[in-house]
């Protein structure tokens, strides 16, 4: 770039080198307070993460210390002596695996029933599925917990799950996507003999991952996250998931604002972020998708 | 191809769609019409859960209308929203705009992620490590605070604090999101624009006011939406930080819902609750809406 500059002469290049830097300057002027207000999004972190190693009485001291005098694992002991936070996490993970597969099937059944075959009252299911959207759960949240105790799942990791089955997002996500697939696809492999289990299954699909991944990213993480459902059907410590785990451990002698709440937190973090790092990508798609969606 | 044939191949993709569509219409039934119709129905009548219902009619909306705390946490709830919803919008968008016109790929992206991480951190690991960070005494935020000259704030233990606090958390948790979705905002607006708008020698700022923000403003309007429909059902930062105090300074109308329902299994008058929440956020949203075609701009 300098010697094409040069080769214009030196007035040019001056000029250039002063674009240049005006740009330069700008792009720091804009980025400056947005990187600070970064810091400010992983300092909580990076202090959870330090306090988790601290010894109790380091809280007292002045400064706390960023970085504390040794790297103990008491606190991590403090957290598994306390509460089995191996089930709080195995909980967590059968119930967000169960929720996420169950979306897979049953929004990619609806939405390719809705995107793709004609039955009488179609319509007024969809527009009666979308409403539904519109209504907060705690309108239903009585009902559906006398209906969950009817059914027995009480205090059963299964009140988590069947709730969550299926969803209406997900449904239209997938009719959107399947709509956009071309008629000839489907034609070939009806003259073929196909039925529509086996056009669901061999095409549509196949085809689906895409969206399929986004509608499994999503479910994960507001699975994994979710805490009001736990709070009201789960009673006893050993069917709790994460989230609830948590306030049970808040709840157990000398933790409260601790150490050893710090670990029960960095312990939870861990694999969120790593989650995170490994699917980024899908995961911003899918909010985006979901924001442009409405927009 | 005869009518018989035609009409059992018509019968039979039928039948195949009510197959496709069983699970989720059957959790539609069972999980959303049902108890939606029921919910409505339990507003109007007293019920402790354990004897007979009781027929009551609107009592329990009268009551609410003159229920001292139900319209403190309405009051709370609604300066929730409002200061939530403009805080996360507000600011949401103008990171988003200000990332967007960052040239260097690399520090968007990095910018973009940190941003949105919080986003994935469950609430209640969020507010129980701001409650740890936040102690009045022997928070680290606090004493970094008095080693800039600034005296301790009392951010959970006096009213004031504790509400603003709820409303800061709020932002540092989903700021990011509404960022993601201006960004997409902006990336959906034609670069030609700008480039015509160069040739015609307008500045920066013209830029900004005269074609970013108006093709911004379909974003604008849906995180106006949703930012109002999730505010106005929030529970479980305050439910984990304050539960609901000092006080009832942070208490929202869910919480006084779930509390009235599982705690005092006043079954009905939890249900009326609902109700008017869902009516609120029903007209809100109308209201948006209506007002939106006057502002928004659709290309």
């Amino acid at each position: 770039m300098t010697s094409v500059a040069f080769s214009y002469g030196n007035s040019a290049f001056q000029d250039k080198l002063k674009h240049n830097l005006g740009a330069y300057l700008t792009n720091v002027v804009l980025a400056l307070p947005l990187i600070l207000g970064s810091l400010l999004m992983f300092l909580p972190l990076i202090w959870a993460v330090s306090f988790s190693f601290g010894q109790p009485h380091e809280f007292f001291k002045l400064p706390p210390p960023v970085i504390p005098s040794a790297m103990r694992l008491d606190n991590y002991h403090g957290v598994f002596e306390r509460v089995d936070f191996l089930r709080f996490f195995l909980n967590s993970v059968f119930v967000t695996g169960c929720v996420t597969i169950a979306q897979i099937i049953t929004c990619s059944m609806g939405g390719y029933a809705f995107a793709r075959l004609r039955f009488p009252g179609k319509r007024i299911i969809f527009i009666l599925f979308l409403a539904s959207m519109m209504v907060p759960q705690h309108v239903t949240l009585i009902p559906v917990f006398i209906i969950i105790r009817g059914m027995g799942l009480y205090n059963n990791l299964g009140a988590l799950i069947v709730p969550y089955a299926t969803s209406v997002f997900g449904t239209f996500l997938l009719k959107q996507f399947f709509e956009t697939i071309p008629d000839e696809l489907e034609d070939a492999a009806k003259i073929d003999g196909a039925g529509f289990l086996q056009i669901y299954w061999r095409i549509m699909l196949p085809l689906a991952g895409p969206p399929l991944a986004t509608l499994a990213i999503l479910t994960f993480n507001s699975s994994w996250n979710n805490f009001f459902w736990p709070l009201i059907f789960i009673n006893s410590a050993e069917k709790m998931t994460l989230p609830l785990g948590m306030i049970y451990l808040r709840g157990q002698d000398g933790v409260t604002n601790s150490g050893v709440l710090m670990a029960a937190i960095v312990l939870n973090l861990v694999p969120v972020l790593i989650f995170f790092m490994i699917f980024q990508r899908r995961l911003v798609e899918g909010v985006t998708l979901s924001g442009l969606k409405g927009a | 191809m005869t009518w018989n044939r035609v009409n059992s191949l018509a019968l039979r993709e039928a039948l195949a769609g009510y197959f496709f569509i069983l699970p989720t219409l059957l959790s539609f039934l069972v999980f959303f019409l049902i108890p939606t119709i029921s919910g409505l129905g339990m507003s109007l009548f007293d019920w402790d859960f354990f004897s007979e219902p009781e027929y009551v009619g609107l009592a329990n909306f009268i009551e609410l209308s003159q229920d001292k705390l139900f319209l403190i946490t309405l009051r709370n709830t609604a300066l929730f929203a409002l200061f939530a919803t403009s805080g996360n919008v507000g600011l949401g968008m103008f990171i988003a705009i200000g990332i967007n016109s960052i040239k260097w790929n690399w520090l968007r992206a990095c910018l973009r992620t940190a941003y949105f991480i919080p986003f994935v951190i469950s609430t209640v690991v969020v507010a129980l490590m701001f409650g740890f960070l936040l102690q009045e005494s022997t928070g680290v935020v606090n004493y970094y605070l008095t080693r800039l000259g600034i005296n301790r704030i009392p951010w959970l233990s006096s009213s004031a604090w504790a509400f603003r606090s709820v409303v800061l958390i709020d932002i540092w948790k989903h700021v990011g999101f509404f960022t993601l979705i201006f960004l997409a905002g902006l990336q959906a607006i034609p670069r030609e624009l700008y480039e015509a708008a160069i040739v015609d020698g307008a500045g920066r700022r013209v830029r900004l006011t005269r074609i970013t923000i108006p093709l911004l403003t379909p974003s604008l309007f849906f995180s106006l939406i949703i930012a109002l429909i999730g505010a106005f059902q929030v529970f479980e930062s305050m439910y984990v930080l304050t539960n609901g105090g000092p006080g009832d300074a942070t208490r929202t109308v869910v919480m006084y819902l779930f509390r009235e329902a599982f705690g005092s299994f006043n079954m009905g008058y939890a249900a009326s609750m609902a109700v008017l929440l869902f009516v609120i956020i029903l007209l809100l949203t109308v209201t948006q809406v209506r007002l939106g075609d006057r502002w928004v701009f659709y290309r």
